[in-house]
């Protein structure tokens, strides 16, 4: 379904394959979204903790009283930090990590269904990318290397200075969608029409989806109005 | 206030069918056909639910109401949340109980047995404190039956509706966002049942024929293929026979001396409206019920 290929010239890595790629639809599927949200509140709780981490949200203007929504925008370090710190390093929290094995013991997502289906993505300002011929989408994460080692290894080697991730057909079409003025909601729906698949179906693949792309920092998301989009 | 809710929707699991409206989606499925349960969620916060319980005399089902609903009143107390309920009698069901109650979320349902299956069902819709629960209930709970009157249980999810002999049962099933997949078996007969989302972006790359030999199960087995129509859909028909020697060895034996069937056959077919491609595979069955199986599919 969603194709989210990353290509490395060094090691291309597939993110999944088009079968694993369904999503289980017969648990709350847009709870996957709600964690993704749910993450970024629990970072934002502690402003100063990605500025040597993840970086995600360190310039984050954050609204701590939750009630007026909030707004994020990216950090400099934003793209090599993602290079530096691998997707899922981020620190899990003791119950986090119990969830894992005893589902019971999970946090629960701070969003609700609706509040996750308002929200709005928004793609890292700092990327570049272009369609392919196919209709597909090549994203250029531009690589930020501190170490002097590797920094020399991709000079002598002459290593790309971007790294690509290939959005497949459908994938590229919520890429564009994520344009900071889409709610999530609308995202779902208009990829409805486009696929004809049933809107659960929709909302499970597209909440996994932006999962992804969340947690690779390639989109945020913004806390959107109460109304559906 | 009432309002049409067009309940257009068939859903069918385990032989307890209900009409939903089509925006409705099955979410959660348990247990089979002796007792079970099956949640479809509305795109707000409305829910249909529906247990059944396979029993052999007659139940007392206001013994059994009051178990549940008791339960219900605990974990309620348990969140602190005021309970309140009310049990009366059907008016549409000889024996059947009605029930409202009110704790965190408004619930309206009804508990009865069927005098010809003997299955006890409980059924109810609940929602949030300004979902219309009562009318809502009404209209698909009036849609509720608990058996199939041929003999033949509709299967249907997410838009998915395929009917099968009773004898039939599910043994797996993957119901994913593009994917899903429903198997059954009665006796040596096995029968899948699959259906795949987004036909044009796989079918950009391949062939229908193509795909159906290299992607699907087909893969695994020795087959061979002819291309025709299935309900005015381009179609690829297969027969073939499990590889694996040991499952051949014994499958020759019992074909020697059980003469059961060996082939495996299937169709597998683009529905362009849709977007979907389905297939349909019985193992070891006769190939007329293949035809029965497909003809029972609504695909567009
Ligand atoms: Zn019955
Ligand atoms: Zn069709």
């Amino acid at each position: 379904m969603l194709h989210f290929v990353q290509h490395d010239k060094r090691v291309p890595v597939i993110l999944s394959g088009a079968k694993n790629l369904g999503v289980a639809m017969v648990r709350d599927a847009s709870l996957t979204l709600s964690m993704t949200a749910g993450d970024c509140h629990s970072e934002r709780s502690e402003e100063s903790r990605c500025s040597n981490r993840c970086g995600c949200f360190a310039n984050a203007q954050h609204d701590m009283t939750g009630k007026q929504g909030w707004t994020v925008t990216f950090c400099r370090d934003f793209v090599g930090a993602t290079e530096r710190v691998p997707p899922y390093a981020r620190e899990m929290s003791v119950r986090e990590f119990i969830g894992k094995f005893i589902p019971a013991v999970k946090p629960k997502p701070v969003l609700s269904r609706q509040e996750a289906l308002t929200a709005i993505p928004i793609r890292n300002p700092l990327l570049e990318w272009e369609r392919t011929e196919e209709g597909e989408l090549l994203l250029k994460v531009p690589v930020e290397q501190r170490s002097l080692v590797i920094r020399w290894a991709i000079a002598a080697f002459r290593l790309p200075p971007v790294r690509h991730i290939q959005l497949d057909e459908v994938g590229a079409a919520v890429w564009e969608l994520c344009d900071g003025e889409h709610t999530v909601e609308s995202i779902v729906q208009q990829m409805c029409k486009r696929t004809r698949m049933s809107r659960r179906e929709v909302e499970a693949s597209v909440s996994m989806f932006l999962k992804m792309l969340a947690d690779r920092r390639l989109v945020a998301f913004k806390r959107g109005g109460k109304k559906k989009a | 206030m009432k309002h049409g809710l067009a309940p257009e929707q068939i859903v069918g699991w385990q032989g307890v069918s209900l009409r939903v409206p089509p925006d409705w989606s099955v979410t959660g499925f348990q247990g089979d056909a002796k007792e079970g349960y099956l949640r479809i969620d509305s795109p707000g916060s409305l829910v249909a639910e529906v247990r059944w319980a396979q029993a052999r005399k007659a139940v007392d089902v206001r013994k059994r109401l009051d178990a549940y609903l008791n339960l219900v009143e605990r974990q309620a107390k348990k969140r602190k949340v005021t309970f309140t309920g009310r049990i009366k009698p059907s008016e549409d069901w000889e024996g059947a109980l009605e029930f409202n109650y009110r704790a965190d979320r408004k619930v309206r349902g009804f508990i009865r047995q069927c005098p010809q299956c003997r299955r006890v069902v409980i059924a109810q819709v609940s929602g949030d404190k300004d979902d219309a629960v009562v009318n809502v209930a009404n209209q698909l709970l009036d849609t509720l039956q608990d058996h199939s009157e041929d003999g033949w249980w509709t299967w249907a999810l997410l838009g998915l509706v395929v009917r099968l002999p009773e004898r039939f049962a599910l043994v797996k099933s993957q119901v994913m966002s593009g994917y899903l997949l429903l198997q059954f078996r009665s006796r040596y007969t096995e029968v899948s049942v699959e259906r795949w989302g987004l036909a044009d972006v796989t079918l950009k790359r391949w062939t229908l024929a193509e795909w159906a030999l290299q992607a699907t199960e087909w893969k695994r087995l020795k087959r061979q293929y002819t291309q025709g129509d299935v309900k005015q859909h381009p179609a690829v028909q297969l027969v073939g026979r499990r590889l694996a020697p040991t499952v051949w060895l014994r499958r020759k034996i019992e074909r020697l001396v059980l003469r059961r069937p060996e082939e495996v056959r299937g169709v597998v077919w683009h529905c362009e409206p849709s977007n979907r491609i389905y297939s349909v595979r019985v193992e070891r069955g006769a190939e007329e019920l293949l035809g029965q199986i497909i003809d029972s599919v609504q695909c567009h």
